[in-house]
Parts: C-alpha cells; sequence; structure tokens
C-alpha cells in the first residue's frame, strides 16, 4: 500500500471523527447520549427541543459549511500555487479573496437581491471580483520561469491593499451595514445554517470539482512552459480554465464565510509532505487537509471566547502567518529575493 | 367591573407576588433574553428583569442584568445563536435595525418568539417601554416608567424652551479620540444635545457616528466639549496635553466635560437622567438643586 492510499484511507476517517466530535463541542453542553440520539434520528425527530434545533440547525449545517468551504480553500491553494508555480500563494495572498470581498460587499451596499442559476448575485459579483483581483495580479507579477516569487507576492499585496480600501470607502457610504460587513470581513461560521449551506454549495462543490480536474493542466504547468508545449499542450487555455476554476472557488467560500487567510498555504505544502508532488494526489489530499484544519480552527473559534463567537479568520491567520514567514524565509534562502 | 378584577384578585389571593405589584398575566413570558442593552435596562425597569435568562456582553446596566448568562454581542456574526436557542427563551427582545435583521431571521427559523422593537431615537422611547410592557404583562409599571420618561423630557424641554436660540451653546461630542469621531444629526446623542438646549456642531452631518479632521473641529469653535467617561480625550483636554485644541472655546472657558458614555447612547428607561446629565453641563445652574428633587431619583449608574 503507497502512502497516497494510506492517506485516502485515514484522512476520510480522520474528518468524520473530528465531525462527530465538532457537533458534541460548544457553548452549551450536551451530553454524549442526547448528541447521539440526535445524530442518529437523523433530523426526523418530531420534537422541536433546543437540543434538536442546536444540533441540526446550527451545529450540523455549520459543520458541513466548514468542510466544503475548507476543501474548497486548501483546494484552490493548491491550484494557485501551481498557476503561479509559486510556493507562496494561497486565494488570500495572491489578492483572490479581496477581490472577492469587494464584489460581495458591492452587491450587499446595492442591496441587490437577485438569483441566477440559482446562486445569490452576492455569490457571482464575488467572482467577478475573484477574477478580476487574479488577472491583475496576473498581469502585474506574471508566472513562469522569468516571474520573481516575491513580485507575484507583493502584487498580490498591492491589489489586496486597493481592494481593501475599496472595501473600506463603501462601508463608509453605507453605515446601516458597517457593521454586518466588518463582522463578516473578518470571516467566520458563526450563525450560518441551512440557508446558507444551501446557497452555497453549488458553487462550493462545482469549484471543487472543477479544480479537481485541473490536475493534469497543473502537472504540465509544473514541467515548465517550454516542455508542456513541446507535449503540445494549450498552455493559453489551461491557464484560463485554472483561473476560473480557482476563482469560482474562492469566490463561492469568500461569499459564505468571508475572509479566512492562510488555510489555502498550510493544506497543499503539508499534502505535498504527505503524498508527493503529484497534482491529482495533492489536490485530493489538499481538499480533505484544508476540511481538518478550517474544522479544527472554527473548533477553537466557537469555544475558545464562548459565547463570544470568534472570527476564524483570527485564527487561522494565527497559524498560518508564521508558517508563511518560515516559507518566505525558506525561499528568499534558496533563490535570493527577486529571482 | 367584577371581571376586570378578577386576575388581580386571583393574584391577592394566591399571594404569589415575588416583588409588590407583580401582576403575572397567564402567558406572560418567563424566561426572556434581550439582545441591546436599552431593552434589557426596559425590561428591569418595568419590573420583569427577574425573567430575563440572558443579555449581550454589553448590558452593563442595572447591575443584575451582568449575572445573567452573555449571549454574544450586537449582530449574527459575534453572538452565540446555540446559547440563545439553549436558554430556552419564551421571549427574545431584539433591535429592530439592519444591524440585527440577520440574527432575527435565524432565531424565528428555529421556532423562537422574537420581537423586534424600535428604539434607536427619543421619540420611540416611550412607545418601546409601552411595548415590552404589553409583552411580559407588566403593562402598568411600564405605563408609568413611559410617563416618567416624557415628564422628565418635558420638564426641561419647558426650561430648555425659554432659552434664544443664540444662548444655546455650540456642542462637540467625542465618540471617541483617535481617530477624532464624532456623531452627526441621525444619532440619538444629537437628539440629546439639541432637546438639552445645545446646537450640535456637526448637526448639519446626515450620518451618524463619522471620522472628523482636527480643522474642521476647530473651525466649528465649539462652546462644550462631551465625551464619554470611559476614554482619555476628556482628562487630557482638561489637563492642556492634547496640542491643538487650546484655541477652542470650550477649552479657553474650561467646558469640556466627561459623562457617562453608556447613559447618553441608550434610549431607554434613563432617557431623562441623561437629558438632565446633558442639560446640566450645557446650562449650570439653570436646573438648580431644589429643582432636581422634582426628579424621580434613579437608580445610580456608578458600577
Amino acid at each position: 500500500m503507497n502512502r497516497f492510499s494510506l492517506f485516502l484511507l485515514a484522512a476520510p476517517v480522520l474528518l468524520a471523527l473530528l465531525m462527530i466530535a465538532s457537533v458534541s463541542w460548544g457553548p452549551v453542553p450536551i451530553p454524549a447520549e442526547v448528541v447521539w440520539q440526535q445524530i442518529l434520528s437523523a433530523g426526523w425527530d418530531a420534537e422541536n427541543g433546543p437540543h434538536h434545533v442546536i444540533i441540526w440547525q446550527l451545529r450540523i449545517p455549520r459543520i458541513l459549511l466548514v468542510v466544503l468551504v475548507g476543501a474548497t480553500l486548501g483546494c484552490a491553494g493548491t491550484v494557485f500555487q501551481g498557476l503561479f508555480r509559486n510556493p507562496l500563494a494561497d486565494p488570500f495572498v495572491i489578492g483572490a479573496s479581496g477581490g472577492a470581498a469587494l464584489g460581495a460587499v458591492v452587491a450587499i451596499v446595492l442591496g441587490l437581491e437577485a438569483h441566477f442559476s440559482g446562486v445569490h448575485i452576492v455569490s457571482w459579483l464575488a467572482f467577478a471580483g475573484a477574477l478580476s483581483a487574479v488577472a491583475t495580479v496576473y498581469a502585474l507579477g506574471g508566472f513562469g520561469r522569468h516571474a520573481s516569487k516575491v513580485t507575484l507576492i507583493l502584487a498580490g499585496a498591492a491589489v489586496s491593499t486597493m481592494f481593501g480600501a475599496a472595501v473600506s470607502f463603501l462601508m463608509l457610504l453605507d453605515q446601516q451595514s458597517l457593521q454586518v460587513i466588518f463582522t463578516w470581513l473578518m470571516g467566520g461560521f458563526a450563525g450560518r445554517s441551512w440557508p446558507q449551506l444551501a446557497s452555497s454549495w453549488p458553487l462550493l462543490t462545482g469549484g471543487l470539482v472543477w479544480m479537481l480536474l485541473c490536475a493534469r493542466p497543473l502537472d504540465a504547468l509544473a514541467l515548465g512552459e517550454e516542455t508542456a508545449a513541446g507535449l503540445g499542450l494549450p498552455l493559453a487555455r489551461a491557464r484560463i480554465l485554472i483561473v476560473f476554476g480557482a476563482s469560482l472557488a474562492t469566490a463561492a467560500a469568500v461569499a459564505v464565510a468571508g475572509i479566512i487567510g492562510f488555510v489555502g498555504l498550510i493544506a497543499p505544502h503539508a499534502a505535498r509532505l504527505l503524498v508527493g508532488a503529484s497534482h491529482h494526489r495533492v489536490l485530493v489530499a489538499s481538499a480533505l487537509l484544508g476540511s481538518l484544519l478550517l474544522l479544527l480552527a472554527d473548533n477553537v473559534a466557537r469555544t475558545l471566547l464562548a459565547p463570544v463567537e470568534m472570527p476564524v479568520g483570527i485564527i487561522t491567520a494565527f497559524l498560518g502567518g508564521p508558517f508563511f514567514l518560515l516559507l518566505l524565509r525558506r525561499h528568499h534562502r534558496r533563490v535570493g529575493f527577486g529571482h | 367591573m367584577l371581571q376586570a378584577l378578577r386576575p388581580k384578585i386571583a393574584v391577592l389571593l394566591l399571594g404569589l407576588a415575588a416583588c409588590p405589584g407583580a401582576a403575572a398575566t397567564e402567558a406572560a413570558p418567563q424566561r426572556i433574553v434581550s439582545l441591546l442593552p436599552s431593552l434589557t435596562e426596559i425590561l428591569f425597569a418595568v419590573g420583569a428583569g427577574d425573567r430575563v435568562v440572558g443579555v449581550t456582553t454589553h448590558c452593563s446596566f442595572p447591575p443584575e442584568a451582568q449575572g445573567r448568562t452573555v449571549v454574544g454581542g450586537y449582530v449574527r456574526e459575534s453572538m452565540s445563536l446555540e446559547l440563545i436557542v439553549g436558554l430556552e427563551p419564551d421571549l427574545v427582545l431584539a433591535f429592530d435595525d439592519d444591524a440585527q435583521t440577520a440574527v432575527i431571521a435565524e432565531l424565528r427559523r428555529f421556532g423562537l418568539p422574537v420581537e423586534a422593537i424600535a428604539v434607536s431615537s427619543v421619540q420611540e422611547v416611550a412607545a418601546a417601554i409601552r411595548r415590552i410592557g404589553e409583552l411580559v404583562g407588566r403593562n402598568e409599571a411600564a405605563d408609568e416608567v413611559a410617563q416618567e420618561v416624557l415628564a422628565s423630557i418635558e420638564q426641561i424641554h419647558r426650561r430648555i424652551d425659554e432659552i434664544p436660540t443664540e444662548k444655546r451653546p455650540r456642542v462637540f461630542y467625542a465618540i471617541w479620540h483617535e481617530p477624532l469621531m464624532t456623531a452627526g444629526r441621525r444619532t440619538f446623542i444629537h437628539e440629546l444635545i439639541e432637546l438639552a438646549g445645545g446646537k450640535n456642531v456637526f448637526g448639519d452631518v446626515d450620518r451618524e457616528y463619522f471620522q472628523v479632521s482636527l480643522e474642521e473641529m476647530l473651525a466649528r469653535d465649539p462652546q462644550v466639549i462631551l465625551g464619554a467617561d470611559s476614554h482619555g480625550l476628556i482628562p487630557s483636554l482638561v489637563d492642556g496635553s492634547q496640542p491643538g485644541w487650546s484655541q477652542v472655546a470650550a477649552i479657553r472657558q474650561g467646558r469640556a466635560f466627561g459623562i457617562d458614555g453608556d447613559i447618553v447612547s441608550r434610549p431607554g428607561p434613563r432617557l431623562g437622567e441623561a437629558l438632565r446629565l446633558i442639560a446640566d453641563r450645557l446650562h449650570p445652574g439653570l436646573f438648580s438643586p431644589s429643582s432636581a428633587d422634582r426628579f424621580r431619583p434613579l437608580p445610580s449608574s456608578d458600577p
């Protein structure tokens, strides 16, 4: 049995266990037998008591959403790292999250209430925002052999800052939504339930599947442009498809949970350590690890300062920030600044 | 007649009245969660405080409120819905405002009885008190509290009304000092300042709270500066350690005052007290100690 099969066996089991454990954790203590009763009743329990509501309306939908968003962010990190051939990339660092946030805030401030293909316009504008951010960074930082790893990060930071300023400006114009936008921007799953899961899962899963299908083109890009072109791969088209998939996934995640940084950075690196470099493996593994990581972080977020909910983005930033700096230092040493 | 009296007689006979004047209606809620400090204050003022089981982190008054289960902050993202549900409330009082639409919708979806109360302006306070009285079966007590609030507004208004516009001081209210933030026309504190016989120097701005430049503040030359006790601006203004402020009329005349920020930011039963607090600073001596006796002493706000 190779390492990948072992991982494929162990990680889902671990994730399932953590999900079940998460159902029993929370600011309201619920006895284990009640938790089991509720889970086994599969929500068909006619009695609508507080435990039923807490488990079936609050904890379970939230956990499912966290797992889905975690997988999406983890996968998006792998895709961005492969696309830009840069180990420091992730949806947050690249500016895709910031772009998605701006799009979503525009929709919120304008009070847009429409659905297209069953998906709320907030998500579509977030997609447009993420796409334009990635396109800008793409144009500024570029990729391929000649692109500098640090330039890309700087371009991402600049784009994030610009989009962030635009968000702040919109918040100033519309004070009514200020508090709502502010807490949403910090990233988190507080109060998310079935309606939020129902409106976000199509895009999240769609983005996830799209990204998983990008394994081949990503492998080709990893070989280097000349080699890939030599093998007759249509690079430009592959890149566009990859950018679309990752932007869609990032936008779906941001629209439902705000900006959550660094999951897309940690998960791919851990995944490569565990299962090697081939993209179809790394994509699957980073999705699973992203779920695990975000679920752990969210459990901390909802219990550490209970009753006050913490934005989960704070916790992932605490974990991911030092990790990012460590990576930066390593690559700085290896390739030198500006190369 | 007799029918109307029957519930009261029943209460008397049962002798269940835990606190004087408690008239529990049959369906009166027994487990109330409040999601806004001013709603909490109203609940306690109308005598339903013993039935409050959940409050927010900001509900600091009356002090007993702090002993209740805290369910979180102000918006859905900072609250624990699970704790609210876990308290099994038979009434949740929420703020009828955009900030709480999300949390109200969620709680209603879980089948909890949520009442959204509009309580952002002076105008709405009396109605909010009466509405809450109805909801918790304390109509008479609520009516009394509402009357008191209206009477104290009226009392101050009568005195202030005599003051000609040119004698009303220009007031700057400092919400925060770094950055310097103040209150525009769409705020409760603006209403209080105007009712207390002052002119909010930023009353022309049709906004809630916003950041202003020091130079804009200087240009409007306030004659009185008010700020919440809880931040450091007022002391530093009084001891002159804030550069740039020395030319402001209020500083030259020693009229920068710290006031209880909680009282003046909550449209609730302490509205009369808030108004008095400000009026006293704007028109010293107008409300002499003897006239102060006419006001019902309200519970002290000191922690």
